[in-house]
């Protein structure tokens, strides 16, 4: 097991350097000239023939990727084109915040959607069933940042309860926590429900009552176990759109995280910070894919004992 | 006599499966009585209706779509099927547990095989994690299996030792009646008899009673007293083994052992029963073998024949016999 982590994370390496070129050539190829957008429109051309031999944009495809690589190896994302910050500087002071909101969502949106599934699962059928599908449809056919606006009409501009923008308190992640979650929510209760209902068909389910197990025990103990694997998967790949959807509700709510700071970054063709922001959400969602699997693990014993093939038998 | 008590009674069980294409027959009007420490075997052929009771009795039919609609299982004097949910979780796995049919599935796959066979000792005896840990090594050691394979996960057994592992998960409590679905059918033919041969060693030792059910007549002559016959939901012989295997009087059970292949029968075709049991949500209205027996009559389809006494003990649900007794 610890073998296959350390495997994992040297894996880290050649994903990060496909990510890095991707990155590159993206940005390199788009249109758009940073001189131009940092100077203004008044800019001579001498000026910015200046700025673009400053920052290096004048060298080649090849140079200029291996002068970010290089930077990259030490840790280095560069200085800002606009602010001339520098850009881990500012990374490792804004994550903080979208991070605070991605997880704080998905943490939600596992507690909305996975007793959502179950009582469907376990009333099949039953209005409970129609009810939580049908919450979950609507959950997942409104976008993010609708959602965001609809809560900020009624919490903060009607009812006055919730701050509309910030993060001078806890309160000012409520709305943003809960517009993240909502879609996460549905699809965590529709693959909740699948996979409970095809494992309390199974014939250890059966065995389990058969033991004198009560029933809340054989869903939760025996049932739930089983019926988790798929839905890591599912909450696995939900990091990912969290994160997505953290950076849109930071516009929306003016949280001065990486979203905000990595769209202005665009607009700008603030190469360093687009570059660096991107590499930071790819290790971001590479760890959260390596943590699913260690869960897997941890869950079902069949995965576990791949991993340990050289166990001694007695 | 004191071993004379009644231990099961069940009484004109009816259970049906109600599902969008109608009503499915499965059990219609069942009696059975069992004594203590006797061994039952239930006969016949897939989709009688068997399995059906065994759950019932516990009470672990899925609902819906099954519902027992009428009769009643006493068990020690009391009807199970009136007592409370948390009267009947006492009852399950505690004095009355199963061993089901296919060891493949019965086991939870991610938990390990101790656990779960120290699960109802936890749950009935209230004992400490340790006694039952105790308690649990001890039955896998009956079974066949090292105490140290107690933290192994199921997929790491054959299927011969999981189906040992539900015996003796089956047995952990000491049940008064264990009722055994087909507990070998899933096995080899070398495995079903050390799997046998446990089975009734340990009922020897324990004093349970047993109900065997399954469709090999040739366990059934091996492990039990006495015999029931089911066809379409229904008792159609019953009697001591020796009743049904030396003096067969339902055409059905007749042409079950006709169907049997004799190593020293010259015979070189075996010979089946014609036909098909009949659709359980379409049973015929009068004897339900009628359509395949080759005794019928005009009477047999018109009237749905009673269960008779034809020598102590020995019943039958046939018309033809009834004129012979």
């Amino acid at each position: 097991m610890f073998q296959y982590i350390i495997k994992r994370l040297l894996w880290l390496i050649p994903i990060m350097l496909g990510v890095s070129i991707l990155i590159f050539s993206i940005m390199y190829f788009t249109t758009g000239d940073p001189a131009r957008i940092m100077l203004g429109s008044m800019a001579t051309e001498e000026q910015l023939e200046q700025a673009r031999e400053e920052m290096g944009l004048n060298k080649s495809y090849i140079a200029q990727y291996a002068d970010f690589l290089t930077d990259l190896l030490r840790l280095d994302l560069g200085t800002s084109y606009v602010s001339k910050q520098d850009v881990f500087h500012e990374v490792v002071t804004r994550a903080p915040y979208t991070l605070r909101v991605a997880v704080l969502a998905l943490a939600i949106s596992i507690l909305i959607g996975i007793p959502l599934g179950i009582v469907a699962a376990t009333h099949q059928y039953t209005w409970r069933d129609n009810a939580s599908m049908l919450l979950s449809m609507l959950f997942v056919s409104m976008p993010n940042f609708w959602v965001a606006m609809l809560l900020v009409l009624l919490f903060s501009l009607s009812l006055g309860w919730l701050p509309a923008v910030g993060v001078s308190s806890w309160k000012c992640y409520i709305m943003p926590c809960i517009a993240v979650s909502l879609s996460g929510a549905a699809a965590f209760a529709r693959q909740t429900r699948s996979s409970m209902l095809e494992v309390i068909r199974q014939d250890y389910i059966t065995t389990a009552r058969a033991k004198g197990v009560k029933e809340n025990l054989v869903i939760w103990k025996h049932g739930m176990k089983n019926a988790l694997i798929p839905i890591i998967t599912v909450i696995g790949t939900r990091v990912g759109n969290m994160l997505g959807g953290a950076l849109i509700a930071e516009t929306v709510f003016s949280i001065p995280g990486m979203g905000v700071y990595m769209l202005t970054a665009i607009n700008n063709r603030d190469y360093p910070v687009i570059r660096g922001t991107a590499m930071i959400i790819c290790i971001w969602f590479s760890i959260c894919m390596l943590l699913v699997d260690i869960i897997y693990a941890g869950v079902d014993p069949r995965i576990r004992s791949q991993f340990a093939k050289k166990k001694k038998r007695g | 006599m004191k071993d004379e008590k009644q231990l099961l009674n069940i009484k004109n069980l009816v259970v049906e499966y109600r599902t969008d294409g109608g009503v499915i027959h499965a059990v219609n009007g069942f009696d059975l009585s069992l004594k203590k420490g006797e061994a039952l075997g239930l006969v016949g052929e897939t989709g009688a209706g068997k399995t059906t009771v065994a759950k019932a009795i516990l009470r672990i039919l899925p609902d819906p779509p099954a519902k027992v609609c009428s009769g009643s299982i006493e068990f020690e004097g009391e009807d199970l099927l009136r007592l409370s949910e948390a009267n009947m979780h006492r009852i399950r796995g505690n004095k009355i547990s199963m061993i089901f049919q296919d060891p493949m599935t019965a086991l939870n796959p991610v938990e390990t095989i101790g656990e779960q066979i120290a699960e109802p000792v936890r749950i009935h005896n209230r004992v400490s994690r340790s006694e039952a840990r105790k308690r649990t090594i001890e039955m896998l050691e009956m079974v066949g299996i090292p105490g140290e394979r107690y933290s192994e996960y199921p997929h790491q057994f054959s299927g011969g030792m999981k189906q040992r592992v539900i015996i003796a998960m089956a047995l952990a409590c000491n049940p008064e009646l264990l009722l055994a679905d087909e507990p070998t059918t899933a096995l080899d033919v070398t495995i079903q008899a050390q799997v046998l041969e446990m089975m009734a060693n340990l009922k020897k030792d324990l004093d349970t009673s047993l109900i065997l059910i399954t469709h090999d007549l040739g366990i059934v002559a091996e492990m039990c007293e006495k015999v029931a016959v089911v066809y379409a939901g229904e008792i159609v012989e019953s009697g001591t083994a020796d009743d049904i295997f030396n003096h067969t009087a339902h055409p059905y059970t007749e042409g079950l052992f006709d169907s049997l292949p004799r190593i020293n029968s010259t015979a070189r075709r075996l010979r089946p029963i014609k036909g098909l049991m009949p659709d359980p949500s379409n049973l015929p209205e009068g004897c339900k073998f009628c359509p395949r027996c080759p005794y019928a009559e005009e009477i047999c389809q018109k009237k749905n024949p009673d269960f008779t006494e034809t020598t102590p003990g020995h019943f039958v649900k046939c018309h033809k016999r009834k004129g012979d007794a």
